[in-house]
């Protein structure tokens, strides 16, 4: 372990261009022992080293010809003299032999200063103007406002906050109140007209009795109609089907939602049919 | 030209980056020698092969020289760009062998065979090293050749590799060991003498 603190496995070339196999000292010796191997192997990785050295050090360097050096400063030059884009621009904008303000990029500058200047002082004098007239405006939409509102007292002005929340709800409740009222007066109608006629006209003669509803009646009126002992009574039922006809356009006309269309279809087919 | 001299090598590259011409004419003075010779031994002696890369990556450095983060060490970078411009070209070598495999293994054996009849030269130990070292494996010839021929700190070799350091210590060593195998017939002769005459000299 001391022998690696000492001399690092790859520390090798100092070694073995310093020191012969017989001049190394125990500690050197059991490091090249252990990465070397033998002393005629360390002799020749010594002597091949050396060798390699001394070929490398008198070994005739070439040179490269002169040419290659002239042909590389042209290109040199060319390139410093290919200006770019930005360069022209900056060589057209700031020449090197003017003076500060002859140039034209320090003239371009001042002029986009003042420019900048001009519409900066232009817009703020603009925005002042309009911000004048913006309260001019302001205080005129007040002073008519606040009359208006003086003019209404506090509980009218209370009503008025409240109505409109609850109106739409009320009108429709009104509405469905009153579709139902004339549904209910209509078939109250219907019943009474029906019962009257059968009970004091028609007693005998149609089965038509005790007619409860519009869609009873049509039924028995249409299953007396097919009856032949019935048939005769048939300018009796008119009156009575043009009183179940008047109700039902009553009612068809004040809320059309009570009888389906089919129903009313049938009784104006049967209707027709009577006639 | 003279004040150029004192710059540091990133100085060099932000006048380069300023289209300073004297600013590349003194980076290239340091850096062609050095990155011929390396593209020279890494592109099999070629010397025309190693001044046109060298060339090309000069032409890199100046239609791109943003490329280079000035907060790098500038001899670093500029070898790895100079690495990676090698792996490239033994790719496409690569390619060449595959297709033709047969002629590149008849100039192998004979290589060999004429290596063989000259081995007993010392003086060829250089061209043995050459052909030896164009055998070895990408990753361990440019550690090699920046370490022995391009005079690289092992710091340097790491940064420009951009491995660690303890990695471009192993390489040179499992390097230096292929090595001696190959060249052990010529080495301890050459070796011998060096240190005859060292000794000498003493």
């Amino acid at each position: 372990m001391k022998n690696k603190h000492t001399h690092s496995p790859l520390d090798f070339e100092q070694l073995l261009l310093s020191k012969s196999y017989d001049s190394l000292t125990s500690e050197e010796l059991s490091f090249v022992n252990q990465e070397i191997g033998s002393a005629k192997e360390y002799e020749e990785l010594r002597m091949t080293l050396i060798s390699v050295k001394k070929i490398a050090q008198e070994e005739n360097r070439i040179v490269a010809d002169l040419a290659i050096k002239q042909a590389l400063l042209n290109q040199m030059e060319t390139k410093a003299t290919t200006l770019s884009l930005w360069d022209k621009i900056g060589g057209f904008l700031f020449p090197i032999n003017t003076k500060m303000y002859k140039k034209p990029g320090f003239q371009f500058a001042v002029m986009g200063v003042l420019l900048l200047l001009v519409v900066n002082i232009g817009l703020n004098e603009f925005g002042s103007r309009n911000n004048e007239l913006a309260v001019n405006s302001n205080k005129k939409v007040k002073s008519i406002e606040i009359p208006e509102q003086k003019a209404i007292p506090e509980k009218e002005k209370v009503e008025l906050i409240a109505e409109p929340l609850v109106q739409p709800q009320e009108t429709v409740v009104e509405k469905e109140v009153f579709v139902e009222k004339l549904e209910e007066d209509v078939q109250e109608e219907v019943v009474i007209l029906a019962d009257e006629v059968m009970v004091d006209e028609l007693k005998d003669k149609i089965s038509v009795q005790n007619v409860t509803s519009v869609s009873e009646a049509q039924s028995r009126m249409q299953t007396d109609f097919y009856d032949d002992s019935k048939r005769s009574s048939a300018s009796d039922m008119i009156v009575t089907n043009d009183m179940v006809l008047k109700s039902k356009k009553q009612k068809k006309s004040i809320q059309m939602t009570s009888q389906s269309l089919a129903d009313q279809e049938d009784v104006i087919d049967l209707l027709f049919v009577a006639l | 030209m003279g004040k150029y001299s004192s710059y540091t090598d990133n100085d060099l590259m932000q006048g380069i980056l300023d289209k300073d011409t004297h600013a590349f004419s003194e980076l290239y003075d340091r850096y062609n020698g050095l990155l011929v010779n390396y593209f020279y031994k890494m592109l099999w002696q070629d010397k025309e092969k190693a001044q046109d890369f060298m060339q090309d990556l000069f032409a890199k450095i100046i239609e791109k020289p943003h490329l280079f983060d000035l907060k790098r060490n500038f001899k670093t970078w500029v070898f790895s760009v100079a690495n990676n411009m090698c792996k490239n070209e033994y790719r496409k070598q690569s390619i060449r062998h595959n297709t033709s495999y047969d002629i590149e293994e008849g100039i192998q054996i004979k290589d060999t065979a004429m290596d063989a009849m000259d081995s007993l030269q010392d003086s060829q130990f250089s061209e043995k090293l050459k052909l030896e070292l164009d055998q070895l494996d990408e990753k361990q010839k440019s550690a090699f050749v920046m370490r022995y021929f391009q005079e690289l700190s092992i710091k340097e070799i790491a940064e420009t590799l951009n491995i660690s350091e303890g990695t471009v210590k192993s390489r040179l060593f499992y390097t230096l060991k292929k090595l001696t195998v190959s060249l052990k017939d010529f080495a301890p002769q050459l070796a011998k003498m060096i240190l005859i005459l060292l000794s000498i000299a003493q």
